[in-house]
């Protein structure tokens, strides 16, 4: 069962929170800021995540999708890109929702069934959650073209699970990539289940990244768990898609350490010794502040400090999400049709009625 | 100041969940998101945090209460307004009752309806195995899931359609022992409510006396008997046939093979000799219909053997018995029924018969009122082949006979079939050599 981890081609902090000989030469070259940069974030998003799961829990947002475990695939992999970049999410991408700019508030407005959760603000170039899976996959690739055929250096990222490897719209991506040698990222994080399903139930391959080479694109297997190793990955394959080399799947081996969603219940499907490995002997931010501490770039009390704040930043947002005004209920006609269909005009004026006379 | 804590819609679009543990008490302090009960939904147990910190009010709800989204699950007491967020939860949410007093009177009647409902369960199965459940009629809670981790697939939902379909006389009650048995599962598992294994020693007014409840298979024995015995009109006819023919030629076969594995019994010679008369009265190689009265004859010959196993009853099927040779029959039946004592029987093994025979014979007896097998229209029980005392040309001299008890529905047979088909048996018991005239 943990066979799979053994066979990732990079691996740089080890779970005990180690450098391998590689990563020691990849550490060294990164400023104190980067290194901290990594933990910070990667904090901020486990809070987050771990709040949310309280509030639907409470009754306060809709169901929700937690990341807690998916840290470092996220963090690691989100850093290593511009603002000029365009990135399409699947529904777990809080954290890369985060650092691409995206505000608390909106992320927790979007999870309120809210329209505006989906906008992010001028200049973030972060598309709104793809819940469909895969779909987000050719509409990035699409992006990569279009930027090629404008002649900007904006690259396109697609993120997804193990789950969207099962579909067609990932082949169809990775092909038309590879044939026209697009500047576009495919990045999986495989956490071994599409909701319930394992991925050996999905791929009769035993990993995502190998698939690449029928579309003579590069492939790259990384421990996902790995903040350092992702990012090393993102970043050489970022400066593939600027340099007209064109596109590269990474696969970001990762477990999700909660529910597929809040509506989802893992026990059922998952061995209980499978989640405490992965929880007790792979979590991506334990051994990241082990390192840090080690280095003495980090003490308990900023531990404790970037924590609490982190919790006010959260609780802010929930404060200012819950207290936003709801859009009237007739904005569910603004979003579809530039013109209303007539049967939809009705229903329109048939809701303005009642409202009348409930007021 | 008091704040409610509804319900909220924790799964996806659920409109009730029941309530497993409460994780506090009332009176108890509470920190914010503490945990404070455990809920189940249709899909997974989930533990809900306290909406604000405060103490516990009042609790309105049980364990194993079922509550309705938007229902006042627990009230907290703060001392402070309650901010947005705080209130009502799912204050959005329309109650699915009407609001009930927080505290029903003990006078109150309890509601009848949630009494008398049977105790939900928690069912793993996709929506679209549900849908099937619902288009077929199926509870879904009835059905015993065989997937990963108990999940219901649709095959479990067909194989409970089938059993339900089955009690109309649809299907073979071989059918689901056989699938049962082969496949490992409990028989529960295709539809027949749940079994427990366990014997208890109860005292009672005539002294100590076990309990124990039926046996999965046995209980399907005995819904299929009870089926067939109040809806099928039965009849038995009785007889004695000379079976001097079949002796001498089962001794003659004896002496010729000496190989213990080619040892050949009364039942292949029998069973080759019931397909020759079925052959000749094809009425009683038939099903009934009940639902359309509709009589099915078969020009192939499948005979069912009634197999006594540690499961309980097992029928076991061995095709086109009309044209296998005897030797054929008993490796065939030899396999069947050391399978059907192992519990290695397919399903296919045991499906398609157009007559039963109950082979007693080993057992003793000399008459039964055999049950039909619906929804064939008859079943033959043979009882041993012995000498016993007959008076011929006016003396009394020993004899081989077999007796015979045939069953038949009376409805779509009369006794003159019955009588006609076993003087036929009987023509063979008596000379085997007859056979040869139904040579093809």
């Amino acid at each position: 069962m943990f066979k799979l981890m053994d066979r990732v081609d990079r691996q740089h902090i080890l779970p005990d929170g180690d450098l391998s000989s590689e990563g020691r030469e990849v550490w060294g070259k990164l400023s104190k800021n980067r290194k901290l940069d990594f933990y910070r974030w990667m904090i901020r998003v486990r809070t987050f995540d771990r709040r949310a799961v309280i509030l639907q829990r409470q009754g306060r947002i809709g169901t929700y999708a937690p990341l807690e475990g998916q840290e470092a695939a996220q963090v690691g992999s989100a850093l290593a890109l511009s603002e000029e970049d365009w990135i399409f999410p699947s529904y777990r991408e809080h954290g890369v929702a985060m650092i691409a700019g995206m505000p608390l508030t909106k992320i927790l407005l979007y999870w309120m069934g809210r329209v505006e959760g989906n906008l992010a603000p001028t200049g973030v170039r972060l598309l709104p959650p793809y819940v469909p899976i895969a779909t987000q996959m050719p509409q990035a690739m699409g992006a990569a073209w279009a930027s090629r055929l404008k002649r900007e250096s904006s690259i396109a990222v697609a993120y997804f699970g193990d789950g969207a490897t099962s579909e067609g719209d990932f082949h169809e991506a990775c092909n038309f990539a590879g044939v026209f040698r697009l500047p576009v990222i495919f990045l999986c994080q495989n956490n071994h289940y599409a909701i319930s399903v394992p991925f050996t139930r999905q791929s009769a391959v035993p990993t995502v990244a190998e698939r690449a080479a029928a579309y003579n694109i590069r492939g790259i297997r990384v421990d996902g768990n790995d903040v350092l190793a992702v990012y090393t990955a993102m970043e050489e394959a970022v400066s593939c898609a600027r340099n007209g080399e064109g596109a590269t799947l990474i696969e970001a081996v990762t477990y999700r350490k909660g529910a597929h969603t809040t509506a989802d219940d893992a026990t059922r499907y998952r061995e209980p010794a499978e989640v405490e490995e992965w929880v007790r002997n792979r979590d991506p931010i334990f051994r990241l502040e082990k390192l840090l501490k080690t280095e003495g770039l980090l003490t308990e009390a900023e531990i404790r400090e970037w924590e609490e704040h982190c919790a006010e930043k959260v609780e802010q947002a929930v404060k200012e999400a819950e207290s936003s005004l709801a859009p009237p209920a007739d904005h569910l006609f603004a979003h579809v049709y530039e013109t209303l269909p007539p049967e939809l005009r009705r229903q329109q004026a048939e809701l303005s009625q009642e409202g009348k006379q409930d007021g | 100041m008091g704040v409610e804590f509804r319900l909220p819609d924790v799964g996806e679009g659920m409109t009730e969940a029941e309530v497993v543990r409460w994780l506090v008490k009332e009176g108890e302090k509470v920190a914010a998101d503490q945990p404070v009960v455990e809920v189940q939904t249709d899909k997974a147990v989930v533990e809900l945090p306290t909406p604000a910190p405060g103490k516990v009010g009042r609790i309105p709800w049980k364990e194993g209460d079922t509550v309705a989204v938007g229902e006042v699950l627990l009230v907290i007491e703060t001392d402070h307004e309650p901010t947005h967020g705080e209130t009502a939860a799912a204050s959005d949410v329309t109650p699915a009752r009407e609001e009930r007093e927080e505290f029903p009177s003990l006078l109150d009647p309890p509601p009848v309806e949630e009494e008398t409902l049977p105790h939900r369960q928690r069912v793993l199965a996709a929506p679209s195995t549900r849908r099937l459940a619902r288009d077929l009629g199926v509870e879904i809670q009835q059905v015993s899931g065989t997937g990963p981790g108990g999940r219901v697939t649709k095959e479990d939902v067909r194989k409970v359609a089938a059993s339900l379909a089955e009690s109309q006389g649809v299907i073979r009650f071989a059918d689901r022992v056989a699938r049962a048995v082969t496949e490992g599962f409990p028989v529960d598992a295709v539809g027949m409510g749940v079994a427990s294994e366990r014997m208890t020693v109860k005292e009672s007014e005539n002294g100590t006396m076990n309990e124990e409840p039926l046996s999965p298979t046995r209980r399907v024995i005995a819904d299929r008997l009870l089926f067939s015995v109040t809806r099928k009109p039965h009849a038995t006819h009785f007889d004695e046939l000379e079976a001097e023919g079949l002796v001498a030629w089962r001794y003659r076969f004896k002496g010729e093979t000496r190989s213990g594995a080619s040892r050949v019994g009364y039942l292949p010679i029998l069973l080759k000799a019931i397909a020759a008369s079925l052959k000749r009265h094809p009425l009683l190689n038939a099903h009934f219909d009940e639902e359309k009265m509709m009589i099915r004859r078969f020009s192939s010959i499948h005979l069912g053997v009634a197999t006594d196993t540690p499961q309980g009853l097992l029928v076991p099927v061995i095709r086109d018995v009309d044209r296998k040779s005897i030797l054929q029959i008993a490796d065939e039946l030899r396999e069947l029924t050391e399978a059907a004592r192992q519990g290695r029987l397919m399903p296919d093994q045991m499906k398609g018969s157009t007559f039963t025979v109950s082979n007693a014979g080993a057992l003793g007896g000399h008459f039964a009122t055999p049950i039909i097998n619906p929804p064939e229209v008859a079943i033959l029980a043979l009882h041993p082949v012995e000498q016993r005392p007959v008076v011929r040309d006016g003396e009394l001299a020993p004899g081989w006979r077999i007796n015979v008890s045939l069953s038949f529905d009376h409805r779509v047979l009369d006794g003159a079939d019955a009588i006609r088909f076993t003087q036929t048996l009987g023509s063979y018991t008596a000379d085997p050599g007859r056979l040869v005239l139904e040579l093809t």
